[in-house]
């Protein structure tokens, strides 16, 4: 039901529905003016043919021409709805017929015997009368005349089906109406396409675009084009490019904070601790040669200052790993890859192409914190037995491979959804890259985490 | 290596176009349905057929009255006299009417849209030429006044009786009328002789007259076919079949065994009493359907030849300029056995 609740299809039902309703209101206003406008004219073609009739069976019975006014009556059977017609005499016999085996008859004993009880007043004002009844179903024309012969009027007597022009009518209502729907709806499966290309697929993308942008990614322009969905695509777009050169410019500054943390606490907090480490060693020298039973404590401080000297130094290593600076990425993944095996105790190692000391220096720090996590990570989570980080280039890609056995890689849960994923994430998207995380095929499971970073073509070669 | 995260992206792209252009297609037959169809339909009307007094086509109004064409769906128009009917026809008024093969013929002469779809039946003395009791010969009406339908069936009996008694075209003083005016004017004493066909024939004869010559003596010649223009065969062959079913159920009802108040109704219209409507009929040769379609169908239709044969005698008699060029005035498509 929420799939249905669309714009895409409600848009289109709405106007379908409301077409619908106009279609039903045109249907039975359309079929009352077909009804009126027939019945209107065939009253007035009753009229003109009764009187018509009437005036020119005058003329010819006068003048004795029995078989014109025969022929005259036989042509009124070509009057549309008509049901019968005939000339009466005084005596209401059947002179002439549109249907000629009435020819003789009384009136009564024809179709037309509802009349009859009618022709007296009819005959009495003389004038011609066009008439419905009964129940709307036969309309009447009866027009007076006198023939030379007798005092009594004869009378035309034409009846109309109105039952026909009635069905007539409702047929041609419904038969527009019917092509009507067909137009609706086609116009509305043409609304629908026009909805659905022009607004809810782009909107759809945008959809997909803000989830990629919040997963991390930054996937160009959503929606292009001069209208309005087109410039929201485009201000989107603007607003997450603004927001990554931000979150660059962020990161860079955080490196540098870090560098500048990491440098004091090795050039300052470092040195002290070793020059009160050495005082301390000294002191306890001192106190020994006294035989003083202090000398022991000196001895616990020198040796306490001396792993607080290893720490803090391991500290300045992360946060300023010093021969990245002097000696470039590939010593940096050397001095990272020694520290973590002696601190985890799972074999790393690297294998890195000498070309990538021709990256600039924040693509080389980036490389770095990159691999720094995802070696971590790996050596933290997968319970792996061994390690490998190579950087190589390839097709104008610079490849960081972060391969380990274990624990495979979950990417909807577990630690990596968390800071240090988002993190990585920031710096994959400060490079223009992306990473992928595969499954390894082989035994002993584990991922391989690949890092796609473009770069200049000579690089490549 | 597996990549977990899949795109489908590609795959809902190609979904899509083919919804689109489903979609597209549906619409566009939708609307071209809906354009095509929205003009207002043709109004439903019945099918007009012309019929005069003549026997042989008062299958129809026995079909009419037995609800074997309904009238809403067959409308009979009801001429007083035969050749009323080709003027109907030739003039558009009606779709179809019953006329005589000569005046088929005088119709092809300006139309190439007539169509023979039934032979309704031969004339067998039904169309005469009668005088005053006491005449013997047509030689003794020379320089007399004899009514007859010029333009119709009525001047090709009175050639063919002047050619059969060797008297030059101009013997007689023909008047021009109608068949119902005939009877009327003969009466009145207003013409020695007339040339007319059934009921009238029978109902003079009843009344005194003698008949000098008729169809009897003309082979199959005074032929009386249902004529129906093309362009209504194309629009409405369906009515035009039940038009022809309707009367090959009526043609032996209509000789015998057949409702009785709808043979009152025709014996009323034809004007005739039970025992002139035995001669009236007996006057008349209906071919069945089976004889319709080898008069009509085939390589070689007898009706052609009939057609020919009336043609040649015209073209001698002067009624007719040529013989018809067209080949394709008849049908046998409605025809079933």
């Amino acid at each position: 039901m929420k799939r249905l609740m669309t714009l895409h299809l409600l848009v289109p039902a709405a106007v379908a529905c409301f077409g619908m309703a106009l279609i039903v209101v045109g249907y039975l206003r359309n079929e009352q003016q077909l009804r009126d406008r027939s019945r209107k004219e065939l009253w007035d073609n009753a009229y003109r043919e009764g009187t018509r009739l009437s005036h020119i069976a005058q003329h010819l019975l006068r003048k004795g021409l029995v078989q014109a006014a025969d022929l005259e009556m036989s042509y009124v059977a070509l009057s549309p709805h008509l049901t019968l017609g005939v000339i009466c005499d005084g005596d209401d016999v059947v002179r002439h017929a549109s249907q000629i085996q009435w020819r003789g008859v009384s009136l009564r004993e024809t179709p037309l015997e509802a009349i009859v009880p009618r022709l007296g007043a009819i005959r009495k004002e003389l004038n011609g009368q066009v008439a419905i009844y009964p129940d709307g179903e036969v309309l009447w024309a009866v027009f007076p005349f006198f023939e030379r012969s007798t005092t009594t009027p004869f009378v035309v007597v034409l009846a109309y089906d109105l039952v026909g022009p009635k069905k007539e009518s409702t047929r041609l209502a419904r038969h527009e109406s019917i092509s009507q729907s067909l137009g609706l709806l086609g116009g509305s499966l043409v609304l629908w396409m026009l909805l659905d290309t022009l607004i809810t697929r782009r909107i759809a993308r945008i959809l997909v675009f803000a989830k990629q942008v919040a997963s991390g990614r930054s996937p160009g322009v959503p929606a292009t084009g001069a209208d309005e969905i087109g410039a929201v695509g485009q201000a989107f777009a603007d607003t997450v490019g603004q927001l990554r050169s931000t979150e660059k410019q962020l990161l860079e500054a955080a490196e540098q904070e870090r560098w500048r943390l990491g440098m004091d606490l090795h050039d300052d907090i470092c040195q002290r601790i070793a020059a009160a480490q050495l005082k301390a060693g000294v002191l306890g020298v001192s106190l020994a040669r006294e035989n003083s039973p202090h000398s022991v404590l000196a001895k616990q401080v020198a040796e306490q200052l001396s792993d607080a000297a290893d720490i803090a130094r391991g500290y300045a290593r992360g946060l300023a790993p010093a021969t990245l600076d002097r000696d470039g990425l590939n010593a940096a993944l050397r001095d990272m890859t020694g520290h973590l095996t002696k601190a985890f105790g799972v074999p790393m190692h690297h294998d890195t192409d000498p070309r990538v000391l021709e990256l600039p220096d924040a693509t080389q720090v980036h490389l770095f914190r990159i691999a720094q996590e995802l070696a971590t990570n790996a050596a933290k989570h997968a319970r792996a037995t061994f390690i490998n980080i190579s950087l190589t280039f390839r097709d104008g890609l610079l490849e960081l491979k972060v391969e380990s056995d274990g624990r495979r890689f979950e990417i909807d849960s577990g630690p990596m959804t968390g800071m240090g994923l988002q993190l990585v994430n920031q710096r994959v998207r400060a490079l223009n890259g992306r990473l992928l995380f595969l499954e390894r095929d082989e035994p002993g499971g584990g991922t391989l985490a690949v890092c796609e970073v473009p770069v200049a073509p000579r690089l490549d070669h | 290596m597996k990549e977990k995260k899949s795109g489908k992206v590609g795959e809902r792209a190609q979904q899509g176009w083919i919804w689109g252009v489903g979609g597209l297609l549906a619409a566009s037959a939708f609307l071209l349905y809906g354009t095509f169809t929205w003009h207002p339909p043709e109004e439903i009307r019945p099918l007009k057929v012309a019929i005069g007094i003549w026997p042989g086509s008062e299958t129809f109004v026995y079909a009419r009255e037995t609800g074997l064409l309904p009238r809403e769906e067959v409308q009979l128009v009801e001429m007083s006299w035969s050749s009323a009917t080709k003027v109907a026809f030739a003039n558009r008024v009606v779709d179809a009417a019953v006329v005589s093969l000569d005046e088929v013929l005088r119709l092809l002469e300006s139309r190439n849209d007539v169509r023979v779809v039934m032979v309704v039946g031969f004339s067998q003395g039904g169309d005469a030429l009668l005088a005053r009791t006491g005449v013997k010969s047509l030689a003794e009406l020379r320089g007399r006044r004899i009514g007859a339908e010029l333009n119709s069936v009525g001047s090709f009996v009175l050639s063919t009786a002047l050619e059969d008694a060797g008297m030059p075209e101009g013997s007689l003083d023909p008047v021009a009328m109608n068949l119902a005016e005939m009877e009327t004017a003969y009466m009145a004493g207003e013409l020695d002789a007339v040339v007319t066909g059934e009921p009238w024939t029978t109902r003079l004869k009843a009344k005194g007259a003698v008949e000098l010559f008729s169809s009897r003596h003309m082979n199959r010649d005074v032929c009386r076919v249902l004529v129906v223009r093309e362009e209504i065969l194309v629009e409405r062959p369906d009515d035009i079949v039940r038009l022809v079913s309707a009367h090959f159920q009526a043609r032996p009802l209509l000789q015998s065994g057949g409702d009785a108040k709808a043979l009152k109704i025709i014996k009323r219209r034809l004007g005739v009493s039970d025992e002139d409507y035995k001669v009236v009929m007996s006057n008349m040769e209906m071919p069945d359907a089976g004889e319709n379609l080898r008069m009509l169908g085939g390589e070689l239709p007898t009706l052609r030849s009939l057609a020919n044969s009336v043609a040649k005698k015209m073209v001698r008699q002067r009624l007719l300029a040529a013989s018809p060029k067209a080949e394709d005035w008849m049908t046998a498509e409605f025809l079933k056995e």
